[in-house]
């Protein structure tokens, strides 16, 4: 090899190791961050009664949207546990998404259900309402239904914020399980807020494995493969370190469409969910930021570290695989929508901070990750390899994410202990060795196949199958 | 190749690798041993957190037991020697943890007992010096300990010095903020929302709804003329000042609420309209009608709202040319009240009102 290549190998040899170190730099700042985040949450809300609450008028009403398509079998008792929340005043809406199956017979027939006369104010455009469903029984006067042609998740929520009555709406998949207190917990930063508070996320967990007793989780337990118990670490990561730290610097991108709250007014203003993107949720948040700085108006976005909110995760990989697949084509489409604010001061901390390390270590990782692997093969064929070099980095890059892992693990044990046996704790122990090896690279592969799958202009969301949450007990 | 690559990996490679000349090599086994020292330490504090939390509910729950089974003896047993108990009982509150829980078991009777036990258990609080303790937690440094020692005085009705706390009404914490204010309004014989006067700060919802509570439930004076705060610095209690009026049926207010009807301020008008609309003031919808095109939207659904519960439908119809060039969202609230709130008055004058909207455009919601 001559001088010149040898040149430029040692250039890409020093990117890789720089862009390794700022990421894992990053990271470091953002457990340091997200750690006074929880904290400061223990400190907050850890006495005072909250009675006065749950009975004052003054609280304001919350509208639930939950777009449901083929949920046939799961619909109803998932319907029942929203019934019984504990909250004064909400109103549940179905969307009935075009469903092949029996989704809405069985809501009319179960909740006695009868067309609503009423006309309503429809701000976003969305495919055509088939009927607006209300039910006759005094109980359940809060439940909504609506029939759609089906027009995907976004279509589907759009529809039920132009029919919704409440100012603040609380957009959830019908398939996830609520905490009872979940919405008065998740409306606190509304309240407790000097500026407009235009949005409030919460800590998902996974349920897979969890006894559910009507609706409700009644034990947790950790799920008995490994492909869910690495989730659950990469949740925890997420959740307890990565959005915690960014809600601390007020840089938050992403409140996830499972559970998420938001006031209706600025959803409508900012145009409502985009239609042509597979990831929705983070992309209405940004358009809403983006508006709520151009305006000039103050404004706040909550996050809420309790687990609120239980979901299945994919147990196959193949499932995994596409849901992967379509994050990835969602930040991508989400920064791309949104690039001007890329750097761009106007948008402090959202432009000089979040947006930039979403386009680097959210976007561009796994795809220098692979280019990284490429390259290293191409040199290992050549006999270019410093294997000493190349076994440190590769321990240092193992150590690293088993000592981020761990303190993911640390952070839950500190903050809400939810796997309560010690059998549990050394399972994701185990997890946590294992994850770098198993389930990271695969995670990484479906992230590039998901940038292929942009690049040849793919937008489908790919089926999600799920096994079912079964009521055990 | 493998096999070539793993023979060099012997102990002794290891061992001679940190006396290489290299400082990336050295610095990169530094990190690396760093990594996993970093780890191993967090995994043995996972487990010692564990195990020193498991340790301290179960503490926590034999105090607990400890203080319920005290604190029913000293109130409810008349054969026991109380001095006696009490000296007994005081041994065992040692450190600040074994107060805190101490204190909570109180303010958990508190809570649930009547009559003259209160008072047995207010004294039994000061007995224990927990009054002491809860005052140095209140002159800490520490919000979170302020903010907890406020609560504990105000649910337990103890009296301390005003001017004390008083400083606390702009804390940098809302949380301390809050619990002062709850504090001086529960403290207060009369005049317990003075400190409106004092704050710095809007108050938000929350601090609304508690304050609303607080004057529902707790507090025994006086209810306060609300109409002082009408010209408030601060929106927010404005806000609050109106909504109480409507709350506490202060109908002498409401010449002065028409006053406010005239402010810029669209939050404050629709919570005006709202006050008007809960004391059933029809006397303003003329006045409301007549400016009702220049309203926002937001005002003008709240003119609608009124006349629902207090007009009536010769009213409504007045609205009817201004309607049409209202926004939508206004619109379609007057066509769903003709449909179903005046449906029978206009059936009786030949639907005039569907007649004229079905010639609009709305974005309206069709099935």
């Amino acid at each position: 090899m001559d001088a010149g290549a040898q040149h430029i190998i040692e250039i890409i040899s020093w990117f890789f190791l720089y862009y390794g170190i700022i990421i894992c730099t990053g990271y470091l700042v953002s457990t340091f961050f997200s750690f006074q985040e929880i904290r400061d949450y223990k400190k907050r809300y850890n006495f005072q009664d909250e009675t006065p609450l749950l009975k004052s008028t003054n609280l304001p009403s919350i509208s639930i949207l939950a777009p449901a398509f083929n949920e046939e079998l799961n619909v109803i008792e998932n319907v029942s546990s929203l019934l019984s929340l504990d909250y004064p005043s909400y109103e549940i809406i179905i969307i009935n998404d075009g469903s092949h199956d029996g989704t809405l017979e069985k809501l009319i027939t179960t909740f006695n259900l009868v067309l609503d006369e009423t006309r309503y104010y429809s701000p976003l455009e969305t495919q055509a309402i088939r009927g607006i469903y209300v039910s006759k029984k005094k109980s359940h006067k809060n439940l909504k239904v609506i029939d759609k042609a089906n027009g995907g998740k976004s279509d589907a929520l759009n529809a039920g914020i132009n029919i919704c009555a409440n100012e603040i709406i609380c957009c959830i998949d019908v398939d996830c399980i609520l905490e009872r207190d979940s919405l008065l917990k998740l409306v606190k930063p509304f309240l407790n807020n000097e500026k407009k508070v235009i949005a409030s996320g919460g800590i998902i967990r996974v349920a897979n494995s969890c006894v559910i007793d009507h609706g409700r989780i009644t034990e947790v337990k950790l799920p008995n493969t490994f492909i869910a118990r690495a989730q659950i670490l990469e949740y925890f990561r997420a959740f307890l370190m990565g959005r915690m730290a960014w809600s601390r610097v007020d840089g938050l991108l992403l409140i996830s469409g499972a559970f998420g709250m938001f006031d209706k007014a600025t959803v409508i203003e900012a145009g409502g969910y985009n239609t042509k993107t597979v990831g929705e949720d983070m992309e209405l948040l940004v358009r809403m930021r983006r508006m709520m700085r151009e305006n000039k108006t103050k404004y706040a976005v909550g996050f809420v570290p309790d687990p609120l909110c239980w979901t299945e995760v994919p147990q196959k990989w193949k499932v995994l695989h596409r849901q992967r697949n379509r994050w990835t084509r969602g930040t991508i489409e989400t920064l791309l929508a949104h690039r001007k604010m890329l750097f761009n001061p106007k948008y402090k901390v959202l432009g000089l901070l979040s947006t930039p390390f979403w386009f680097f270590f959210e976007w561009l990782a796994p795809i220098v990750e692979f280019l990284g692997i490429l390259f290293f093969l191409y040199l290992a064929w050549h006999g270019n390899v410093d294997w000493t070099v190349f076994g440190l980095l590769l321990g240092l890059v193992y150590t690293f994410a088993v000592m981020f892992s761990v303190t993911a693990l640390y952070f839950e044990e500190y903050s809400f202990q939810q796997y309560k046996k010690v059998k549990h704790v050394f399972t994701l122990l185990i997890t946590v060795l294992l994850e770098p090896i198993i389930y990271h690279p695969f995670v990484m592969l479906s992230a590039i196949k998901g940038n292929i799958d942009f690049l040849r202009g793919k937008k489908s969301w790919g089926s999600m199958t799920r096994q079912g949450l079964k009521t055990q007990v | 190749m493998t096999s070539h690559i793993l023979k060099n990996f012997t102990p002794e490679y290891f061992v001679t690798l940190f006396g290489e000349d290299s400082q990336f090599i050295k610095i990169g086994l530094i990190i690396c041993t760093l990594f996993i020292v970093i780890s191993l330490f967090l995994m043995v504090i996972l487990f010692y957190a564990r195990y020193q939390k498991n340790k301290l509910n179960k503490r926590k729950d034999k105090l607990n037991n400890l203080c319920i089974d005290f604190i029913t003896t000293y109130l409810f047993d008349d054969q026991i020697n109380k001095k006696r108990f009490l000296k007994r009982f005081s041994r065992i509150l040692k450190n600040d943890f074994y107060k805190q829980i101490a204190t909570h078991q109180i303010l958990e009777f508190s809570n649930n007992i009547k009559g003259e036990s209160v008072e047995d258990i207010r004294d039994l609080f000061k007995e224990l010096n927990l009054d002491k303790f809860n005052l140095r937690q209140l002159q800490s440094h520490r919000w979170e300990k302020k903010a907890r020692a406020l609560f504990v005085f105000s649910e337990l009705s103890i009296p301390i010095d005003l001017d004390e706390i008083i400083g606390l009404i702009n804390h940098k914490r809302i949380e301390v903020r809050q619990q002062c204010l709850l504090y001086i309004l529960k403290d207060a014989k009369n005049n317990p929302l003075e400190f409106l006067d004092r704050i710095e700060r809007p108050l938000t919802l929350w601090q609304r709804i508690y304050i609303e509570d607080s004057l529902k439930n707790d507090y025994q004076g006086q209810i306060p003329d609300f109409s002082i705060w009408l010209e408030h610095q601060f929106e927010s209690v404005v806000v609050f000042a109106v909504r109480m009026i409507g709350e506490f049926n202060q109908f002498e207010n409401i010449p002065k609420l028409e006053a406010l009807l005239n402010t810029d301020n669209v939050v404050i008008k629709k919570e005006v309209i709202r006050c008007l609309n809960k004391l059933s003031n029809e006397a303003i919808i003329p006045g409301l009608i007549q400016n009702f095109k220049n309203e926002t939207s937001g005002v003008q659904l709240e003119i609608l709202n009124l006349i629902e519960n207090n007009g009536n439908y010769e009213q409504f119809l007045t609205l009817l040319t201004p309607i049409i060039k209202a926004e939508d969202k206004v619109k379609v609230t007057y066509f769903n009240m003709n449909r179903m709130h005046f449906a029978k008055e206009s059936a009786l004058n030949g639907d005039i009102v569907k007649f004229a909207l079905s010639e609009e455009p709305m974005q309206m919601s069709t099935v």
